[in-house]
């Protein structure tokens, strides 16, 4: 039996008939009794693996099939103009971050792969940068989107977008310059082995860019609170909350020294982690009004660490304080959902 | 080669108007405000950055080139005049800001205060000051940009600028005002 790569991950389901859907928008984990299984901590499962995986990937196709990430937001007619409009606005305004992150317009021209673009909103900056760029999502209904998407505005044609999934990419190794996905990979059953495909995609020296969810933020112990401590669970884990009420199910949540460890078996190079904290976080941080003031002194006492620039008119700060390539640095704010990590596949 | 005082272009004839950094050095900057919008189209937008004055790296300036050097009475903008960059620097409060803008046929004007890395890192002339700089930059916090619409839109209803104010957010003692407006119709 295989030891699961994430341990808190561990309970036993069998593969049974998946529960109606409801229809209501949103996964409702309390209507789904085998979501709370009482051997969610039993260590020997199989869960992110063989069957059991096969079965919570489903439950993430499902989860995501219905809409994709941020269309919630819109008002207007599904893939108007309009519609992809208000996403767009949304959010860069809600992530303005991910332009410093993701750098669109230094790709002009470079082979961009970008896994689980949901409803495009990043993929077409891409396309708009004049990279030459290809995606894969796990749905149908983000592949929807993109097409629809792409046609509204007149983009020029990505060199490939197709439904696939995460852990199993569909290309050579050492076949693109950038591999980039933003708030997807720790949606996969295995995260870790769907980071390691992307590694595998990139060229040597090529770079990889991703976001993953932050355990130890406001928001995570925000949805504890909502989920856990108000109803009478305190002694469910920060993880049981990212788990089955954050997004769709098995999603999860890495702490700064779980990502050093993770990201320390890949040997990549250069390893810069920044932690964001989106505005509607800020904003709609807690379940309950009151707790608000807390939260937003939590966020402003974790402060916001600088990255370091590689050079710069102090150089000798610079030097001083600037990481080594083989070191991972650590900037932003540490009480932030979104781990931006960029990182350099060896040569 | 030209002067932002004076633009050689016809008006009503961009979409975006940008310009970083740059304005707060010319001479007369409302003028060089007024120039850009006067060439951008009804309806587009401009996007410029303004130093701000009541910043940590102003006050910064000041304790090197006024306090340490014995003359306390000197002011922020005397600080910024003439030791920051070219001379005739300006920096701009908030309030300033909103006198300005309001003067100007602009509309959904949002203005994100931001604070540069290289800022945060060599702060400060003194290294013992770095603390208090530091400790004051997380006091000050980062206030959010509230989105045109979004998950929970009862929370942006209430958050969001009254109809014509200017929404102020980031840090407010950073040294970058980024302002984002429109041109009335």
């Amino acid at each position: 039996m295989n030891s699961p790569a994430i341990p808190w991950a561990s309970f036993t389901v069998s593969p049974r008939e998946k529960s109606s859907d409801s229809g209501c928008g949103t996964l409702d984990c309390e209507r789904e009794p085998w979501v709370n299984w009482p051997g969610m901590y039993l260590k020997n499962s199989e869960l992110l693996t063989g069957e059991n995986g096969a079965y919570l990937k489903e439950e993430v196709r499902r989860f995501w099939n219905r809409a994709s990430c941020d269309t919630e937001v819109a008002n207007s007619p599904k893939f108007s103009h309009e519609y992809f409009e208000e996403i767009e606005s949304f959010r860069y305004v809600d992530q303005a971050f991910i332009h410093s992150f993701a750098q669109f317009t230094r790709y002009r021209g470079k082979k961009v792969l970008e896994v689980g673009f949901g409803a495009g909103t990043d993929f077409v900056q891409w396309l708009r940068a004049g990279s030459l760029a290809s995606g894969v999502d796990l749905t149908q209904e983000a592949l929807d989107n993109l097409l629809h998407r792409i046609k509204v505005y007149g983009l020029p044609s990505p060199e490939k977008i197709q439904i696939a999934d995460a852990e199993h990419l569909p290309f050579e190794s050492n076949s693109f310059d950038l591999g980039y996905s933003f708030g997807v990979l720790m949606l996969a059953p295995d995260t870790e082995k769907a980071i390691k495909e992307l590694v595998r995609v990139v060229v040597p020296n090529g770079e990889i860019k991703i976001m993953l969810y932050n355990r130890h933020s406001v928001y995570a112990f925000n949805v504890w609170v909502k989920h856990a401590l108000a109803r009478g669970k305190p002694w469910k884990s920060l993880r049981w909350a990212l788990w089955n009420h954050v997004e769709s199910l098995g999603t999860k949540g890495y702490t700064r020294t779980e990502l050093r460890q993770m990201l320390s078996r890949l040997s990549l190079r250069e390893v810069r982690i920044r932690t964001e904290l989106p505005t509607g976080e800020y904003m709609c941080a807690s379940a309950f009004p009151p707790l608000n003031w807390l939260y937003r002194l939590a966020i402003r006492l974790a402060g916001y660490s600088p990255a370091y620039p590689a050079t710069g008119y102090n150089q000798a700060l610079v030097e001083k304080y600037r990481p080594s390539a083989e070191e991972i640095e650590f900037s932003g704010n540490g009480l932030g959902f979104f781990h931006c990590i960029s990182a350099r596949k060896p040569v | 080669m030209a002067d932002a005082e004076s633009l050689p272009f016809v008006s009503d004839s961009f979409d975006l108007g940008y310009s970083f950094g740059v304005l707060h050095h010319s001479p007369d900057t409302e003028k060089a405000i007024e120039e850009l919008v006067r060439v951008i189209a009804p309806g587009g937008e401009i996007k410029i950055m303004l130093y701000n004055r009541h910043s940590i790296y102003v006050f910064n300036v000041w304790v090197k080139h006024a306090l340490a050097r014995g003359r306390p009475w000197k002011s922020l903008r005397w600080a910024l005049w003439n030791h920051v960059e070219s001379l005739g620097t300006k920096g701009y409060t908030r309030g300033e800001l909103r006198q300005m803008l309001s003067r100007l046929p602009l509309r959904e004007v949002r203005v994100r205060t931001e604070v540069p890395a290289g800022e945060y890192l060599c702060a400060s002339a003194f290294k013992p000051l770095n603390w208090l700089y530091r400790g004051a930059i997380r006091l000050a916090g980062a206030q959010p940009a509230c989105p045109v619409t979004g998950y929970n839109r009862e929370l942006i209803e209430k958050h969001k600028p009254p109809q014509g104010e200017i929404e102020f957010s980031g840090n407010p003692l950073g040294f970058f005002h980024c302002i984002a407006a429109r041109k009335v119709l």
